[in-house]
């Protein structure tokens, strides 16, 4: 077996599969390493095709499911009869929460990027300034023109569909064409564009092909069929195992070895560099080593932060990496959960046609400066939605049973909307994520316990969120407009983050514009660790961009002997 | 030959044509052939309860809920998804159910069962939002107590609306109506946002 590599890649999704790509395309020999099972395109899609009656129950969360995933059902749609197999087995795979929170994985080739939202949007300056602006936290190292050419490249490759609206809080990307809104979507939006001069809805930005073809392993454009999470066979929408480590295979200097769960990169104290990672073979049990050159830290934030501290040497005796105390601290995500929905009278003769895997979109609007700032809260959010016509009516309730009610119930029912708020959540030191080592899991490592809580200003921001949508609605001229806030723990919005924060100082941060660790620059760390605010987009475009930025420049130290 | 290879097969031969007696028929064979027995449901209450889910659901151009074997779906459901809690709940109030239609009929035939539905499920809103307030607080004395009178029309109530919930459910995502009857679209293709309704899928619901 060979253990000796140019490169290391730790865990294949998102940003692991960008890592892949980009460091064998400019020639490195790099071993990518996957603590899951193997997932290959299309072969490994079991409930692709599957209907509803597939089931006995229909497609939903079952009893058992409950009892195995528990934690990954709290999303209330991720482990359904189809979707399950991708989420990890929470009794095999456990955590510990002091307080709640919501840690969703998937442990397999392709990591999350086979069940990601697939919502794509660009930070701006708004974001890479904000800390800075607000004095909080620490600045980020990078500004938007740092990373703007790195967004071109990323969304021509792996192929976004969207409209360009040149909103200097959302910048605008390389779209493909944009999904279509249906009837009652467009009269909102023909509302929000009436009634206000500070928002507008656009159709969502998405990581899905809607014209030609995108390099990969036969990827083709989006079927409609709404099926992604479970896998696509058509490669409508980007995922690694689709997308970019096909290319990194191509390049013939791609080692993938899945079933390897790396827990510590080595460091060497003469040369100051890491010098390779250890990893348990879950089919051997065995540990072994392997070396390279540079190391890409790409597991998630939780699990990129827990290899960083389970590394501990006399030089850092507190975690690789770790001299500003930061590692594992300022953990983020987007707050959820909270918004309006209404019913709409009319349009009973419109319809739509293909289940659309996307929704609408607003972008933030608070905050940006002049009338649009807000005394109880700073920062702002977005809404993501859509509008719909449900599957019995009103009529049909009415009726309750019998021979008019069972034709009633095949007919679509009446026109719904829901607006949905993704809010910013700010990095606050004391949300953090620390090791247990008297809870060990099965393979003998340390387990993950979460101390993480939203605070005031997400409080007072879930108030607006909430009031702004219903009014939207209102405006818009819907009925039974209805508020909710069903509660929100840190990670349900599956976007955790900052638990290795990029900064100016090493001693308030842990990472630096490339995200090298500042003391170890052959340890680069691309995933959502490296978020030094959260912003209020879905945030794996930002870390696609951000690796392959990373990627360039370690190939490039590399030639220049600086690592 | 088991009922879903049936179905496929229907589908070929006879299109979104509704279900011909021939064709039930080989659904009831197929039914019989296969030796369900309910996991949940006590035998002995399954043709009361088909009874009632063929009035919900009664024949039309469209199979009865009994031809779609809906008693099987909602088995299942009980079984796969309900807690063991939830389960004697609805058990308890399809009891209730029983007993007060057999009191207050001195039957439980097609008539009598039909006239209970009209009773809850056409009831006023204050009438079924006073239901549902009568079981919760039923359901906290008991959580607080171990023990509380069981308001039988309440537990009744929520069994048969329950039921007729499950009923839509399964109706609308059995094989044959999603398939056949309802507008089915496994591969879409495209997208449009605003179509004409009747153009589109003559009126129907898409299954999906």
């Amino acid at each position: 077996m060979n253990t000796k590599f140019d490169a290391i890649v730790v865990g294949t999704g998102v940003s692991g599969g960008w890592a892949a790509k980009e460091l064998c395309e400019k020639g490195l020999k790099t071993l990518v390493l996957e603590r899951g099972r193997m997932v290959k395109h299309i072969e490994d899609y079991p409930t692709m095709h599957n209907d509803p009656w597939d089931y006995p129950a229909g497609d939903l969360i079952t009893k058992e499911t409950r009892e195995r995933q528990g934690k990954q059902s709290r999303t209330g749609y991720t482990t359904t009869e189809s979707n399950k197999h991708f989420f990890v087995d929470d009794i095999d795979h456990p955590y510990n929460e002091d307080q709640p929170f919501d840690w969703m994985r998937g442990y397999h080739v392709g990591g999350r990027s086979l069940m990601w939202g697939r919502q794509s949007y660009r930070l701006s300056d708004y974001d890479f300034e904000a800390n800075l602006k607000d004095g909080i936290a620490v600045d980020w190292p990078i500004r938007y023109k740092d990373i703007a050419p790195w967004y071109d490249y990323v969304e021509d490759y792996i192929g976004v569909s969207g409209e360009n609206l040149g909103l200097p809080q959302l910048p605008d990307g390389k779209f493909l064409k944009p999904m279509e809104m249906n009837c009652l979507e467009e009269q909102v939006k023909e509302s929000l564009a009436n009634n206000y001069n500070d928002r507008v809805m656009t159709i969502g930005r998405t990581a899905h092909i809607t014209e030609g073809t995108k390099p990969g392993s036969g990827r083709s454009s989006c079927q409609y069929r709404n099926r992604c999470m479970r896998g696509c066979p058509f490669g409508a929408y980007f995922s690694s195992v689709t997308s970019t480590l096909p290319a990194a295979e191509a390049t013939g200097n791609m080692t993938l070895r899945p079933n390897s769960i790396v827990h510590e990169v080595i460091y060497d104290d003469s040369s100051q560099r890491a010098t390779g990672v250890r990893v348990i073979d879950t089919e051997t049990k065995e540990t072994i080593e392997f070396k390279a050159k540079v190391i890409f830290l790409c597991a998630s934030a939780v699990a990129s932060a827990s290899i960083l501290m389970q590394s501990t040497s006399s030089r850092f005796p507190n975690g690789l990496g770790n001299d500003s105390g930061e590692l594992g601290h300022n953990i983020m995500d987007h707050h959820l959960g909270v918004g309006a929905y209404g019913t709409f009278e009319g349009l009973e003769d419109k319809y739509y046609t293909g289940r659309r895997p996307n929704g609408i979109y607003i972008p933030r609007f608070r905050n940006l400066g002049g009338v649009t700032d807000r005394k109880d809260f700073i920062r702002g959010y977005g809404y993501q939605g859509g509008a719909s016509r449900s599957s019995t009516g009103v009529q049909s309730a009415e009726m309750a049973f019998g021979a008019s009610f069972k034709e009633e119930i095949l007919k679509p029912g009446q026109w719904t909307m829901s607006l949905g708020g993704f809010g910013e959540i700010l990095p606050y030191h004391e949300n953090k994520m620390y090791l247990d080592y008297d809870k060990k899991d099965q393979w003998g490592l340390p387990t993950v316990t979460f101390e993480a809580t939203i605070k005031e200003n997400e409080l007072n921001m879930r108030k607006d969120m909430m009031e702004q949508a219903v009014e939207m609605l209102d405006k818009a001229g819907l009925k039974n407009v209805g508020s909710y806030d069903r509660g929100y723990s840190i990670g349900l919005g599956i976007h955790e983050m900052g638990t290795a924060r990029m900064g100016r100082d090493p001693k308030t941060s842990v990472l630096g514009a490339y995200n090298q660790i500042h003391a170890v620059p052959n340890v680069y760390v691309t995933d959502g660790a490296a978020m030094t605010s959260a912003g209020n987009q879905n945030p794996s475009l930002t870390y696609m961009a951000l690796t392959a930025r990373a990627a360039r420049h370690a190939v490039e130290q590399l030639k220049n002997n600086n690592l | 030959m088991n009922r879903r290879q049936v179905l496929k097969n229907l589908g070929y031969t006879f299109g979104a044509t509704a279900m011909t007696p021939t064709v039930l028929s080989i659904l009831q064979s197929c039914t019989n052939t296969e030796g369900w027995s309910p996991k949940i449901i006590p035998a002995s209450k399954t043709a009361d309860l088909e009874a009632v889910l063929d009035i919900i659901l009664p024949k039309t151009d469209t199979p009865s809920a009994s031809e779609l074997n809906l008693i099987r779906f909602v088995d299942a459901y009980m079984d796969i998804v309900v807690s063991e809690k939830d389960q004697n709940l609805f058990l308890q109030g399809w009891d209730a159910f029983l007993a007060i239609t057999q009191s207050e009929n001195s039957s439980t035939d097609a008539a009598a069962l039909e006239g209970q539905l009209v009773k809850y499920l056409r009831a006023e809103r204050p009438k079924q939002g006073k239901w549902r307030q009568d079981l919760y607080s039923y359901l906290e004395e008991i959580e607080k107590n171990g023990t509380a009178d069981a308001p039988q029309e309440a537990l009744a109530y929520n069994s048969i609306s329950r039921l007729r919930d499950l009923a839509v459910t399964g109706f609308r995502g059995s094989e044959y109506i999603g398939e056949q009857v309802l507008a089915y679209a496994p591969i879409p293709g495209q997208q449009q946002g605003c179509v004409d309704l009747i153009e589109t899928t003559g009126g129907k619901s898409w299954s999906l």
